[in-house]
């Protein structure tokens, strides 16, 4: 099969509820000047949404847009890094996402320690299964973040950024219409498995609430070499795909914070849509869900033609880069 | 999903040494009152003489185990592992999907190469979802060559009891996946899910608990709706099943009569007896041995009970065979591999 996939949908959903840094920073006891430098005024909050009900909304919406009904997606793949509603991985929300949506022929993929970049290999695996498998025409993919509560700020002795609540979903299909999605490339660093993660509430610390919460181990993530992993890997897509680097129009990276947006974006010598610096203000950092919602602005400022980058390094150590063309 | 030209290059899997007897293990954790059994009694029938118990080793070094030995058996550089994949189905050692144990075995055994990731889909039907998902990933990758798939399973305290089901069961496995390899070709896997059905069986959570109650080990302990499994679950399963191993059947271009073997999870004693009635099997046609040796490993069954079913002479060179299992979610998959 030699079909190219397309993204044929795109959308988010996020709660109405609304906290100011200045809220967020005061109720996790900690100083305002932390926060300066992170780009970041507000974030997302829920009121009582489950983290499904965003992930339906946004497939639904995405579905929508698409033009395809549910019962036509042949698979499902979930890349939310926040903790769900039930304990994963025993429970994974792809399952109840299949039935609120009505999609009776997807099977469902759940995906683990990947941080924002899991929305690449999400793409990834989905390209792979849509290529392969005559039998799946479109898949969804979906990321549902929902923080724990009172520990939003990520590291707070040195703030690398706050954490917002929000579901991002992509309808992928095999096809003619819509952006092509070129290749992506893709690396882990498991000596850095550790640099963000929960530790409480598994098999190590089972009943240790005061370790239910992101922990940011700085030497470890010092140690990843984050951005500067990602380059390469963009070399090896454009190389494989015999694209002019200087030629992609734009650069879609999730919302981490101004100054590393800014150096992941220097680094790369490409230049984000306007939209993504007002998205990472007002929803703070949403994990895989940024790559949708700057997708989004991007695609909105591209013409027909124009390449789009989406490029990421997150927990795992994963990093990675897909090539996207309107 | 046809898949020609990836076999599985070697296997492995690991049982920590600790055990316990069912009766030990029913003499800790009481079973319900009322049965849901009828005639069945679930303690004397189940068919599981004893269960291997972790003890201090953590999911991830019962991955790990099983990952080394696999790589041991398939005689590679662990630099040639192109995937790296931990199909785990229950809770690991820091909480998903924040985190996955495919990073800590990616560092331990070296495997700078890969890209390493979890992929699960509630329940042990994470197998199949897995071995789907990274033969489709080796066959649109023309660079990449190798895949290696593992599992760490470590059942919570006082939660070895899956009423009505079976006794979980500590162990690891691991799988290596390679190109151009001429056995135990993987020749199509199908995967039904069933997202009604996503909460029959689940782990509450620590975060999840309600307003008051402090933390305590239940909320690590799989839970089941009892009702919803009776009404919901038990009249589709065999259906499921049939619709799963005929789909891959006749994907790969084969009907039920050409299958020569099958492996099936390890749950019960009348679980095998349903199965094997309902898919009129003969008793030679199917991995049954293990259930007295280990109750259930959840989605390691599929490896273990391959592998002990190859050791024993019972799958002969050659042969069509038909792996195939269901899991939480509710998802129900098989695979047939010409072994």
């Amino acid at each position: 099969m030699t079909e190219t996939v397309r993204v044929r949908g795109c959308a988010c959903a996020f709660p109405e509820g609304v906290r100011s840094l200045e809220d967020v920073f005061a109720g996790e006891g900690l100083d305002r000047d932390g926060a300066n430098g992170l780009g970041i005024d507000r974030v997302s909050v829920r009121a009582g949404e489950k983290g499904s009900e965003l992930a339906a909304e946004a497939g639904r919406r995405a579905l929508a847009e698409a033009g395809i009904e549910p019962a036509g997606l042949g698979v499902i793949l979930d890349c939310t890094t926040s903790p769900q509603e039930l304990l994963a991985p025993a429970w994974n929300m792809s399952n109840k996402l299949q039935h609120d949506l009505g999609a009776k022929g997807a099977f469902t993929i759940g995906l683990a320690g990947a941080g924002a970049t899991g929305l690449l290999v999400a793409i990834d695996f989905a390209t792979s299964l849509l290529t392969t498998d005559e039998s799946l025409s479109s898949a969804l993919i979906v990321a549902s973040e929902t923080p724990v509560p009172a520990h939003r700020v990520l590291d707070p002795d040195d703030p690398v950024t706050v954490l917002g609540d929000g579901a991002g979903a992509l309808v992928l299909s095999r096809g003619d219409e819509g952006p092509e999605v070129l290749g992506t490339a893709l690396a882990t660093e498991g000596t850095a498995h550790d640099a963000c993660y929960i530790p409480g509430g598994a098999m190590k610390h089972p009943l240790r609430e005061d370790l239910y919460r992101p922990v940011l181990d700085r030497p470890t993530y010092e140690s990843a070499r984050r951005g500067a992993r990602v380059v390469p890997l963009v070399e090896q897509l454009c190389e494989r795909h015999g694209v002019d680097r200087a030629t992609i129009a734009r650069l879609v990276v999730p919302n981490y914070s101004s100054e590393a947006d800014a150096a992941l974006a220097a680094g790369l010598e490409l230049t984000p849509p306007a939209g993504a610096a007002d998205n990472r203000r007002n929803h703070g950092h949403v994990q895989a869900t940024d790559l949708v919602l700057n997708f989004d602005s991007a695609r909105a400022e591209s013409a027909s033609g124009d390449l789009v980058l989406l490029a990421s390094h997150g927990m795992g150590y994963a990093a990675g880069a897909t090539l996207v063309r309107c | 999903m046809t898949t020609d030209g990836i076999g599985i290059l070697a296997s492995a899997y690991y049982l920590p040494p600790g055990a316990k007897t069912a009766q030990e293990i029913f003499a800790d954790e009481p079973l319900p009152e009322d049965s849901i059994l009828g005639e069945i009694d679930f303690a004397k029938d189940i068919g599981i003489d004893r269960v291997h118990i972790a003890g201090d080793e953590q999911p991830s070094d019962l991955a790990l185990e099983a990952a080394r030995r696999a790589v041991a058996a398939a005689a590679i550089d662990p630099l040639e592992i192109d995937l790296l994949v931990d199909f785990t189905s229950i809770p690991e050692d820091y909480l998903a999907p924040t985190w996955s144990a495919a990073g800590l075995v990616q560092e331990s055994i070296g495997a700078t190469n890969a890209l390493a990731i979890g992929v699960n889909t509630g329940g042990c039907a994470s197998f199949h979802v897995a071995l789907k998902t990274a033969c489709a990933w080796l066959e649109a990758h023309p660079e990449a060559d190798t895949a290696l798939l593992f599992s760490g399973i470590k059942t919570p305290e006082s939660n070895h009891v899956y009423y009505p089901i079976t006794l979980s069961c500590d162990g690891g496995s691991a799988y290596v996946l390679r190109k151009g390899h001429g056995r135990r070709v993987i020749l199509a896997v199908e995967t039904a899910t069933v997202g009604e059905l996503h909460d029959i069986w689940y782990m509450q959570g620590l975060a999840n608990r309600e307003e008051g109650k402090e933390p305590a080990d239940h909320f690590l302990h799989m839970q089941a709706d009892l009702p919803g499994f009776q009404e919901k679950v038990i009249p589709i399963n065999l259906l499921m099943f049939r619709k799963v191993i005929r789909g891959a059947l006749k994907k790969a271009g084969f009907k039920m009569k050409d299958v020569d073997y099958y492996v099936y999870p390890t749950f019960s004693s009348w679980d095998q007896e349903s199965f094997c009635r309902g898919m009129r099997l003969e008793p030679d046609q199917i991995y049954t041995e293990s259930l007295a040796r280990h109750g259930h490993l959840q989605e390691n069954d599929m490896i273990v009970n391959y592998d002990d079913a190859a050791g024993e002479g019972k799958i002969a060179d050659g042969a069509l065979v038909v792996v195939t299992g269901n899991g939480a979610g509710f998802t129900w998959s098989a695979a047939v591999v010409r072994d």
